[in-house]
């Protein structure tokens, strides 16, 4: 009987490996994987340049293409937020919201406070700041509090502090947090909603000198109620809701009339104000202008000849179409994805007043904040 | 390639298997030989000629000892060779004395399992240099009992003429491979579903300075480790020894079930067995036959238990953990009364492996001192909102760990297995195994292994 059950026991064990294998080995290799929203790893060469040994990305496309991935992964969430703290692979998995745990390797933000400084200098006009925390940083009394050694409010006046006095800094930490009972961040984003961007709007078009636009004048468009973040995309918890990708309309107002991706040569190529391919793809929030996108020109209907140079990361671009009712031309730069300085594309002393919006995640990269100015000391 | 990743139970582990059973008898230790060199390859070409080499000087330095031996004492030359040689190896590796030559060896990297094969080599050595066995004249089934897989992250240290027993006696056949999937799948469980969550727990506790730390979440934090090494050792030593009854060779469990022993004796009996007993066999043994004096072979006793834990952490900490828990060994010996309740038994053992444990899990003797003063109420705090958090987020994982550091469920199951229910649990255990697997696969399946330890040996 005993012998049996071994016998039996080492047929299962092995026959489930065997199977796995195959199945691995034999199902189609995907190079992208659309629930992750990343692509996967490719089968390592022997002698490679990247990082790690040759098993340790022997061992990452193993996982990456292990059969029944996402299934396995989901599982271990579900494991892990009901019988062991909430957090599968770095999400935190709250009732209401995922939220990002992996906040404590932040690096040094002063090179960029330092870089900005520089651009402001050299810089006839105003320039206006906002640094944008995350949905860690504003619902941190979900988080375990020995996660949070220092909070993101910490960080951003530890920002502002090091920018220089002529820069108008936004308190954009204290306005999402007093409205932190709305919809101003995804449920499985790190990133905020068209909502949260439209309360730091308010503040921001303020202070560049215009009223902002009330909020019963717009209307708004659910685009998809099936947006699944990054961290969803991480952990694969199927129990938090999937989130709604809104555009608010101005009716009434003015209409954007272009919208051109300028490349370094100064050809624009026109593109559609709202990216709606972007609905097909993992990232929705890709749907916003701007995405991918260097060098964004935007002119508007507005009759008043005035420009804004908009200098922002991914994150800001759910804010642009908010400014769209003020200024005749609005031109957007992305300084991560542009290939040399912004002084190679544009001459900031065009445009009287500079907004950089820029996600708390940005503002520990010197490489981004370098190229404000590169041009001018070379 | 470390056990826990999918790399090694889905494609290493069986496919070895198959290779193994493909070739007749007489060629299979050459087959586990290649395998691995093959796995010794997976973490990097140099640590594959580091252990070549390492064997080669070993096996040179046996049949050495073994032809000049009959010559006078001309043995002991080639012996103290090979033993400079193991112990230099084992201290380059561990010690932080030597952390500037590790930095200036061009693309140095760490001899995965150095701690334990050199144990194994140094006892090898030293056997034959006493005459106790005849040198291994077969290289490749000396470089087995140094490098084969099985063995080789934290396998049980055998002396050499048990392994060559357990070679000898090696079957293959399903049987074995269902037993030693079965521990293999017991010992991958101990480190994903419980050793990695505790370790997430004990770095939580530990990133909080030691001043602020309330009582129960100090006392969580060093209880969160003792389990989480226990776990992170069994479960390797488990797994090595499951692969290797796959195989056929039934190495002895490292481990039986020492948590919540009932004296401190008991616990140093059933504690990571084969490794304390190298250090009583090759260093207590024969120094306390030199001297007659009782007091000096209680100083010695206690100083051997400071090199053994030592051994496991190579810091101050750990050497004081081991000073202290030989010390307490000895006050145990003194002073404790015949008739004791068991349970009172359990619990000054817990405390003392918890003392024990605080030095051993510390950075630093200061950090460990302020952990101490956290521990006993130094910081007036009982518990803050971490210490609830904690135990709401981790209450089933300690309990199931607890339980499963007790020998409470194997009893049960050698009970029923005795009663009627015998049947019922033969038939339970296929459909178990694999539900435990699939279940650690879940674990892994994200990152595709779970190399991240407590320690490395």
């Amino acid at each position: 009987m005993k012998k049996l059950a071994d016998r039996l026991t080492g047929a299962a064990v092995l026959a489930f490996m065997g199977v796995m294998l195959l199945l691995t080995l034999f199902h189609r290799k995907e190079t992208y994987s659309e629930s992750e929203g990343r692509a996967l790893a490719g089968f390592p060469t022997l002698f490679s340049q990247e990082e790690g040994t040759f098993t340790d990305r022997l061992t990452l496309y193993a996982a990456d293409h292990f059969v029944g991935r996402s299934g396995w992964t989901a599982m271990k969430a579900r494991l892990d937020s009901a019988v062991c703290e909430s957090i599968s692979e770095g999400v935190y998995i709250d009732k209401s919201r995922l939220l990002e745990t992996m906040i404590t390797e932040r690096g040094d933000m002063s090179p960029a406070a330092e870089a900005v400084n520089s651009f402001a200098k050299s810089y006839g006009g105003a320039v206006y700041f906002a640094a944008i925390p995350t949905s860690s940083g504003i619902y941190s009394e979900l988080l375990p509090l020995y996660l949070m050694s220092v909070t993101e409010k910490q960080l951003i006046d530890g920002f502002y502090g090091a920018l220089s006095g002529d820069i108008r800094k936004i308190d954009a930490y204290n306005i999402l947090k007093m409205l932190s009972d709305n919809y101003i961040y995804y449920r499985t984003d790190p990133r905020w909603t068209s909502y949260g961007a439209y309360a730091v709007y308010r503040t921001v078009i303020q202070k560049l000198g215009f009223q902002p636009s009330k909020f019963d004048k717009y209307t708004i468009e659910h685009l998809t109620d099936s947006f699944r973040g990054s961290l969803f995309r991480r952990s694969q918890y199927m129990l938090c809701k999937p989130d709604i990708i809104d555009i608010y309309q101005y009716s009434g107002g003015a209409e954007v009339t272009q919208c051109l991706s300028i490349s370094s040569d100064g050809t624009g190529e026109s593109l559609p104000f709202y990216n709606m391919e972007a609905l097909e793809s993992a990232d929705m929030y890709g749907v916003y202008p701007g995405a991918e996108v260097p060098f964004l020109r935007i002119e508007t209907s507005v009759n008043n000849e005035r420009r804004l140079l908009v200098i922002k990361d991914q994150l800001a671009n759910c804010l642009l179409p908010f400014l769209t009712q003020h200024y005749s031309r609005i031109d957007v730069i992305a300084p991560e994805l542009l290939e040399g300085a912004v002084t190679e594309y544009i001459d900031p002393s065009d445009y009287e007043q500079t907004l950089m919006i820029f996600g708390i995640d940005s503002l520990d990269s010197s490489e981004v904040f370098n190229k404000l100015n590169s041009g001018k000391e070379n | 390639m470390t056990y826990s990743s999918i790399l090694f139970i889905f494609c290493f582990l069986p496919l070895s298997l198959l290779i193994c059973a493909a070739v007749p008898e007489r060629h299979r230790n050459k087959a586990i030989f290649l395998e691995s060199t093959l796995f010794c390859a997976s973490f990097g070409l140099r640590y594959m000629c580091f252990m070549l080499g390492y064997v080669l000087v070993n096996y040179t330095c046996g049949r050495l000892i073994g032809k000049l031996r009959q010559v006078g004492k001309r043995g002991a030359l080639p012996f103290a060779v090979g033993v400079m040689t193991d112990f230099f190896a084992l201290l380059t590796a561990r010690s932080h004395l030597f952390e500037g030559l590790r930095e200036k060896l061009p693309g140095y990297v760490f001899p995965i399992g150095i701690s334990l094969f050199s144990l194994s080599a140094l006892g090898y050595l030293i056997d034959v240099f006493r005459g106790k066995i005849s040198p291994e004249r077969h290289i490749i089934r000396f470089s087995l009992y140094l490098m084969m897989f099985q063995r080789l992250i934290m396998g049980p240290i055998v002396s050499y003429r048990t392994f060559k027993r357990i070679s000898k006696q090696r079957k293959l056949s399903l049987e074995n491979i269902g037993q030693g999937m079965t521990i293999f799948v017991v010992g991958l469980a101990k480190k994903v579903l419980l050793a990695d969550n505790l370790l997430v727990l004990y770095r939580a506790v530990w990133s909080v300075d030691a001043a602020k730390l309330s009582v129960v979440t100090a006392w969580l934090g060093v209880f969160s480790y003792v389990l989480c090494l226990y776990f992170t050792v069994s479960g390797f030593s488990d797994m090595g020894a499951g692969a290797a009854l796959c195989f056929g060779y039934r190495f002895p469990s490292a481990f039986r079930y020492p948590l919540f022993s009932s004296s401190l004796s008991r616990f140093g009996g059933r504690w990571h067995i084969q490794a304390v007993g190298w250090f009583r066999r090759y260093i207590t043994r024969p120094i306390s036959m030199t001297t007659r004096k009782i007091w000096l072979r209680r100083v010695l006793y206690t100083a051997v238990w400071g090199l053994t834990v030592y051994w496991y952490g190579f810091s101050t900490g750990s050497l004081i953990a081991g000073l202290l828990f030989g010390s307490f060994r000895l006050v145990e010996h003194y002073l404790l009364p015949h008739k004791l309740l068991k349970a009172t038994g359990i619990i000054y053992t817990f405390l003392g492996i918890m003392l024990c444990a605080v030095f051993l899990s510390a950075n630093s003797v200061t950090t460990g001192a302020g952990v101490l003063w956290a521990m006993i109420g130094g910081t007036r705090l009982i518990a803050d909102s971490l210490t609830f958090y904690l135990l709401r987020s981790y209450i089933v994982v300690l309990l199931i760990a607890m339980y499963a550091s007790t020998d409470l469920f194997r009893n049960a199951l050698t009970r029923a297995a005795r009663s009627k229910l015998s049947g019922l649990i033969y038939a339970a255990k296929p459909p178990a195994v694999l539900l435990l697997l699939a279940l650690c696969t879940a674990f892994i399946a994200y990152s595709g292994s779970s190399g991240e330890m407590i320690l490395t040996l």
